[in-house]
């Protein structure tokens, strides 16, 4: 530990990374604390992996910094590599290697045993380790990767597009995987451009495109400040005009006894109000992060 | 630098340092096996050789060709086990400085906690063990099939002139490596050094027919390797010594090139 420790377990500050005319990486400022698990969003191309490869000590910043850990990546620190687990974007592994010799390599490459991490990770993941790597599936190779990323129990975890080509049964189980390193305290950086992984697996969230942070917010805090969409069924006829001047409604739509609102932030006095008009259901929609996600790539391309 | 590294380098290339030592290898037996025949007909041999130009004998290096020394100089000596040991460092060394980037493993290599000079030193560790173990298999090989043809030879002859063809695999590895570190490519790494491998010993074979070479001779390293042709006189410590140095040029080079790049994924 030592001097090194700092409070956040990544951090990024104006982080550029400009190759020739391109700005792949522009002025990235972010952290990720222990226990965390920030997901790192953005379509295909938008700077996430470019800003992985950065950290990892692959590409050097053209300006600004990152640390982990303490230490500062450039410097790729044999000390700092020892604590980070790395799931690249685009695997290759070795291919003249079984998964298990594979896996007793990047082991002995780390100076580590760690024999009992890789059997219980692939017994759980249901991998063979006996097989050639150049025979996995791209599903299997995933998980060999995952494993190479988790056997040594790291204290930061940088995952790019971690689930990308597990079924949802072994989603699953790299989710209690991951919350596991989470409750060991690692600060884990996870990049997709699926929503939904992201939403479920990230305590916060932050959205990039064209190398720019377009925004980083909680998940809680994210939808409240995001449309929903109720639907409400009455007893009786209620007119849409009712709900219109209440806080947060934005359209209200409908006739005779059913009501369609789009509504942001805490709907508690709406509720109230749907109680007293006498509502019989109510359904709600939330927002996916697909749309949010859209919305914000949109407004960000627009300006 | 790391054991493990250098036993998987060891692993994924052994068919092709098989492959370059078999050569050598095969190429020292069929000479060995043919020598009896030539030194039979030596009287013959030396009457035909006689009647070409001298040019001609000395590009073909064949003015002592019927003694034991003269053949094996010529037939093994002048090109062919200096090939096997340029191809050998040539191919090792585009590997080691640009493979993990060919293959798309360098995220995998890189993100362990080893240095990147480190990654290449363990490589070269590979190299140069493949090349001193096809060193000694082939002084071996000749000692042990000219004592079955009566080919009188000098053991430390022998050695030097070994020594000096793996000096030449020394020099063209740590070429190959600093361009690799440099350019990421394999492709252009291999071309690169291969293809002045091949312009050195031209150099070296011409000379004796085009006067302009003469001038550029002494910065020839077929010719630091050869020139002084060590089958006869013994070990060319000044030739083995440039041939080190430029290969230590190399080496530094694509040491300091591989931790200062951005590497392709």
């Amino acid at each position: 530990m030592g001097t090194h420790e700092a409070a956040e377990s990544v951090q990024l500050e104006n982080l550029t990374k400009v190759f020739g005319k391109l700005t792949a990486v522009d002025n990235l400022t972010l952290n990720v604390a222990p226990g965390e698990v920030l997901g790192f969003l953005g379509p295909n191309g938008a700077g996430k992996t470019t800003v992985m490869r950065m950290l990892i000590g692959l590409l050097k910043p053209t300006s600004g910094e990152a640390s982990i850990l303490g230490f500062d990546v450039q410097k790729r620190d044999p000390k700092m590599l020892a604590r980070i687990g790395y799931l690249p974007g685009t695997l290759r592994l070795y291919e003249n290697l079984t998964s298990q010799e594979f896996l007793q390599f990047m082991a002995k490459m780390r100076k580590r045993n760690c024999d009992a991490q890789v059997a219980n990770l692939a017994e759980r993941l249901q991998l063979d380790l006996r097989r050639h790597i150049h025979d996995l599936s791209k599903g299997n190779l995933q998980k060999v990767g995952v494993i190479a990323a988790f056997m040594h129990e790291p204290d930061v975890l940088i995952l790019d597009e971690p689930t990308s080509g597990l079924d949802p049964l072994m989603q699953r189980e790299f989710e209690g995987m991951l919350d596991e390193a989470k409750a060991r305290g690692a600060a884990t950086l996870l990049s997709s451009h699926v929503m939904s992984e992201a939403e479920t697996l990230g305590t916060r969230i932050a959205i990039i495109n064209r190398g720019k942070l377009l925004m980083l917010d909680d998940m809680a805090e994210l939808k409240l400040k995001t449309l929903k969409r109720l639907e409400f069924t009455f007893g009786s006829e209620v007119g849409p005009e009712q709900f219109r001047p209440l806080d947060g409604v934005r359209t209200a739509e409908g006739s005779g006894n059913r009501l369609r609102l789009e509504v942001i932030g805490a709907e508690t006095e709406l509720l109230r109000k749907a109680a007293e008009l006498g509502a019989i259901s109510v359904r709600s929609e939330e927002p996916g992060l697909d749309e949010i996600f859209l919305n914000l790539i949109a407004n960000g391309d627009s300006k | 630098m790391s054991w493990a590294l250098i036993l998987k380098t060891l692993r994924d290339r052994w068919r092709n340092a098989a492959g370059w030592a078999g050569i050598g290898g095969l190429m020292a037996v069929i000479q060995l096996y043919i020598y009896p025949s030539i030194k039979e007909s030596s009287d013959a041999m030396d009457k035909f050789i006689d009647v070409f130009p001298k040019e001609l004998i000395a590009m073909f290096r064949i003015e002592d060709y019927t003694s034991s020394v003269g053949f094996l100089g010529t037939e093994l000596f002048s090109m062919m086990i200096p090939m096997v040991f340029i191809a050998l460092g040539a191919s090792w060394g585009a590997s080691a400085a640009a493979e993990e980037e060919d293959r798309g493993t360098s995220e995998i290599i890189y993100a362990l906690p080893i240095r990147r000079h480190q990654v290449l030193i363990s490589k070269m560790m590979a190299t140069w063990l493949v090349m001193v173990a096809t060193g000694i298999f082939l002084v071996l090989e000749i000692t042990i099939g000219s004592t079955v043809v009566d080919l009188n030879l000098e053991g430390v002859d022998l050695i030097a002139a070994t020594a000096g063809c793996l000096s030449l695999g020394v020099f063209f590895h740590g070429l190959s490596l600093a361009i690799g570190s440099l350019t990421g490519h394999r492709g252009i790494a291999i071309g690169a050094s291969i293809g002045l491998g091949l312009l050195s010993f031209l150099i070296f074979a011409l000379a004796p027919l085009v006067d302009t070479f003469d001038a550029i001779l002494p910065f020839n390293p077929f010719e630091w390797a050869l020139g002084n042709n060590p089958l006869k006189e013994g070990v060319d410590w000044p030739g083995l010594g440039w041939l080190g140095l430029g290969g230590l040029i190399g080496y530094a080079i694509a040491l300091v090139a591989i931790d200062r790049r951005d590497l392709d994924a």
